[in-house]
């Protein structure tokens, strides 16, 4: 959908809050097909995060896989709090650039990146470092706490979430890259791939009164990102989501990626030392049909760059 | 000097100090550093009158300066420091396009003035600021471009970041400022009374009812450099009449009242036989005996008032309105106040509060110390990135009337800033730094598990804990896998973070303010975590 229309249809539903209509219902889009030669999840460790992500993308087939020429990409980081990225509060910079870096090598048109942030919201996108990596990589960073730039879709599949107000570049972007940041969390247990997903949304505040873990999971069936890309160079393994220092961290130089949403959620899970069963949001997602927490049913590609 | 030159100068400062503010208040991104607030709000008078009780001479020295300044030159502030002062200039201005200008000379209301002003820095020993803050110049500007230039500029903004974004940008529109409708009311009537005064006489507000211009009047008496009309060359043309903002130039009597003069210099090359000029008082003549008729009566009145008597009158009284605040302890150390846990989790349904006292931001110390000191300015409102700052109407009763309060409705103290405290004019809230303002404990946070969303529902939330900056908030194993909310009280910093995003109403987790704020301990004192061990290099 284009953004003036976007912008007119919002408007002539002013009262009634802007909608975005079911045809952008986009349940799957670029879902690899099934006899695909590459990997469902690849797991690599031991290096700094732009080579481990080299090293990933590439074992999946490349950017160009998931990036055509003159597309629009969204990549969507953690960017939730006003911390440096030591803190591992946010997702790493460089990873940031780096995959901005390939998608415009691949040809994207723009890539945007934005978060509805928890912290005032000019200094997270500042001390995160995330906002001079894009524009060092040549991405636009874009504000996701004015309301104005979002608008509601309806969730059908959803079972406690049935609408959501969401920022419009997830509506018109042409792929959506999930990259989270790997911590743990007080509420939803672990906030992974499905959970950075809240950043897109309005109304943080219904999910947490509407059952979390359900929520959590209902979102992605009305878009799954393209890829999931979760940091794990530097872990926030204790006080997550925001941690109060950087002994709440622990560099684990790791990372995974997977277009399924779930496996990849699974597979960090486990990288903390903490069960799936723990974890309701996974459950409900597998029963949506979004993914499998069966990882020995995937095709895994386990890569280690360097032992130190 | 000429006339022009002092002019410019004047309006060069005049300009830097108000167009300086406005940009400082209006700012929607905090664009600039607080320094510049600094610099701008140093000089201003009642606020660095107020900042003489905090350390030492170094806090005294903006005062000083004041005063220093007006003895060499007399009101030279109140024409190029005060925004107030320069405000009422353009509204003069404006009143007077089109009309001839009737300025006659005029008397003054010097006794007024001096009542006046002496009630109001009485008042400040037994009430505090209140009375200080409602006729402070500069609050008075501040309270103007906090609850109606900045709503204003803000929708002004938003509509030209709506229009770009229809074009295609991507533009984020600014909050709505903190706004309250008895601060507005009270600001409206205060403008309206000095925008009346400023259109039909000129600078009638600074000379009548100004208790800086009170203070700074008796000094001028006594200035270096007045402006001083030159009886011989003297037509009583009445050039110099239209120009004078504050009718003190009486032609008939070739004199000028230095006491009320504002040091506009707009007088100065009005003169066809340049009979007026700023000069030291050793190139004044004293004056001669003179054919012309003896001073009015009324003259007489009003030099004595301008007596010695009057003088130490009012200083006696200026320095008597710091005491309260050389009296007041500074904040408070020590653990916060254990909160008694209810039995099980949290506290018992019965304890919730049906409403709390008002909650004073960091680095005011105490909420008594806090009442003492802020004249209400709206600066800190202006600069919040979060709008936890609201003004408050009787929340503080009538000692804090109109001063911001903490409220966890509109939104949370961010962790990471220190602004407010930064930019306050008066050192109503200390200037501490940031890794100080961190441990600054506000109140207490206490968790009602009967209003809780996990307690309720059975469904996972946790709100409270993701937000909590210093894991005061932590969840707990509670049943069925599910977590709940704990406190640690001294962690807490009752920043707010956790009350204003419980996602449930009433909230389940609210802070309760302290009268005197506490100090948290470290919350980064745990040791480091450990990286999952692993045998293999993948769990899976």
């Amino acid at each position: 959908m284009k953004r003036r229309q976007f912008v007119r249809q919002s408007l002539a539903c002013l009262l009634a809050g802007p909608a975005l209509g079911n045809s952008l219902l986009k349940a799957e889009s670029k879902a690899p097909a099934e006899d695909s030669p590459f990997p469902d999840l690849v797991a690599v460790k031991g290096g700094q995060p732009a080579a481990l992500f080299d090293r990933g993308i590439s074992t999946l087939g490349g950017m160009s896989r998931f990036v055509s020429k003159g597309q629009t990409v969204v990549v969507k980081p953690n960017i939730g709090w006003d911390a440096p990225p030591e803190q591992a509060a946010n997702t790493n910079p460089a990873l940031v650039r780096r995959i901005i870096e390939h998608c415009l090598e691949a040809g994207a048109r723009r890539v945007y990146v934005f978060d509805h942030t928890c912290d005032p919201w000019r200094k997270a996108y500042r001390n995160s470092g995330i906002q001079e990596a894009t524009r060092d990589a040549g991405g636009k960073m874009v504000p996701g706490n004015d309301s104005g730039h979002y608008g509601k879709i309806d969730i059908p599949k959803g079972r406690s979430l049935k609408s959501a107000e969401i920022h419009e570049l997830i509506a018109e972007c042409d792929v959506l890259l999930n990259v989270p940041v790997l911590k743990n969390h007080g509420g939803a247990v672990v906030s992974l791939a499905m959970k950075n997903l809240m950043g897109v949304v309005w109304d943080r505040g219904w999910w947490h009164r509407n059952d979390l873990h359900q929520c959590i999971a209902d979102f992605p069936t009305w878009r799954k990102p393209d890829l999931n890309i979760i940091d794990g160079y530097r872990a926030l393994l204790r006080n997550g989501p925001q941690g109060v220092s950087v002994k709440d961290t622990a560099v684990l130089r790791q990372m995974v990626l997977s277009t399924d949403i779930v496996a990849a959620d699974t597979a960090a899970t486990l990288l903390q030392d903490k069960k799936v069963r723990e974890v309701p949001f996974l459950s409900h997602a597998r029963d949506l049909g979004l993914g499998t927490t069966r990882l020995r049913d995937l095709r895994i590609e386990r890569i280690v760059l360097s032992k130190s | 000097m000429r006339g022009s030159y002092l002019r410019m100068i004047r309006i060069a400062v005049s300009s830097f100090f108000f167009l300086g503010l406005l940009v400082v208040f209006l700012d929607p991104v905090q664009f600039l550093p607080a320094a510049f607030a600094d610099v701008l709000t140093w000089p201003q008078f009642i606020p660095a009158l107020l900042r003489i009780s905090g350390a030492g001479l170094l806090a005294a020295s903006a005062f000083l300066a004041v005063v220093l300044l007006t003895l060499l030159f007399a009101r030279v502030y109140c024409s190029s420091i005060c925004p107030l002062g320069t405000y009422q200039d353009i509204v003069a201005r404006m009143a007077r396009r089109g009309r001839r200008p009737h300025h006659k000379e005029h008397p003054g209301f010097p006794r007024t003035h001096f009542v006046i002003t002496a009630l109001v820095f009485l008042s400040a020993v037994v009430l505090g600021t209140t009375a200080l803050g409602w006729l402070d110049p500069y609050s008075i500007f501040g309270r103007f471009a906090a609850f109606a230039l900045k709503p204003l500029s803000t929708v002004l903004h938003n509509s030209g970041v709506f229009l770009l974004n229809a074009a295609g940008a991507r533009f984020a529109a600014a909050p709505m400022p903190p706004w309250a409708v008895p601060s507005f009311l009270f600001m409206a009537a205060t403008m309206a009374v000095v925008t009346a005064m400023a259109a039909t006489r000129g600078r009638l507000f600074c000379n009548t009812i100004c208790p800086v211009g009170g203070a700074l009047r008796i000094l001028a008496r006594f200035s270096v450099f007045r402006i001083h009309l030159d009886p011989s060359a003297c037509t009583a043309c009445t050039r110099c009449h239209r120009t004078c903002k504050a009718q003190c130039i009486d032609a008939r009597n070739h004199s000028v009242d230095t006491s009320r003069c504002v040091a506009c210099f707009n007088c100065l090359d009005s003169c066809p036989r340049n009979g007026i000029a700023f000069l030291p008082f050793w190139k004044i003549p004293s004056p001669a005996p003179s054919s012309k008729a003896p001073p009015q009566p009324e003259k007489r009145v009003e030099t004595r008032l301008g007596s010695r008597r009057s003088f130490f009158a009012t200083t006696a009284a200026m320095f008597t309105a710091s005491l309260p605040v050389f009296a007041q302890q500074g904040r408070g150390q020590g653990r916060g106040a254990g909160q008694g846990r209810g039995q099980g989790w949290g506290q018992p349904a019965e304890s919730y509060p049906a409403s709390l006292p008002p909650l004073a931001p960091p680095g005011a110390g105490s909420t008594q110390r806090f009442n003492d000191r802020c004249t209400a300015c709206g600066l800190c409102l202006s600069q919040c990135p979060t709008g936890v700052l609201q003004p408050a109407f009787l929340n503080y009763g009538l000692s804090g009337l109109f001063q911001p309060h903490m409220d966890f409705h509109a939104g949370s103290c961010a962790y990471e800033c220190n602004r407010c405290l930064e930019v306050c004019p008066t050192s109503a809230l200390q200037p501490i730094p940031l890794a100080e303002k961190k441990r600054v404990q506000l109140g207490i946070a206490e968790f009602y598990k009967h209003l809780c969303i996990v307690h309720e529902e059975h469904t996972a939330c946790g709100a409270c804990a993701e937000h909590c900056p210093t894991a005061a908030v932590k969840m707990i194993p509670w049943r069925n896998g599910l977590t709940m909310p704990v406190v640690e009280p001294d962690l807490c910093i009752g920043c707010g973070a956790c009350e204003h995003t419980c996602p449930t109403s009433p909230r389940a987790i609210i802070v309760r303010p302290h009268q005197m704020h506490q100090t948290a301990i470290d919350p980064a004192s745990e040791p480091a975590v450990q990286a999952p061990a692993a045998e293999e290099d993948f769990p899976f």
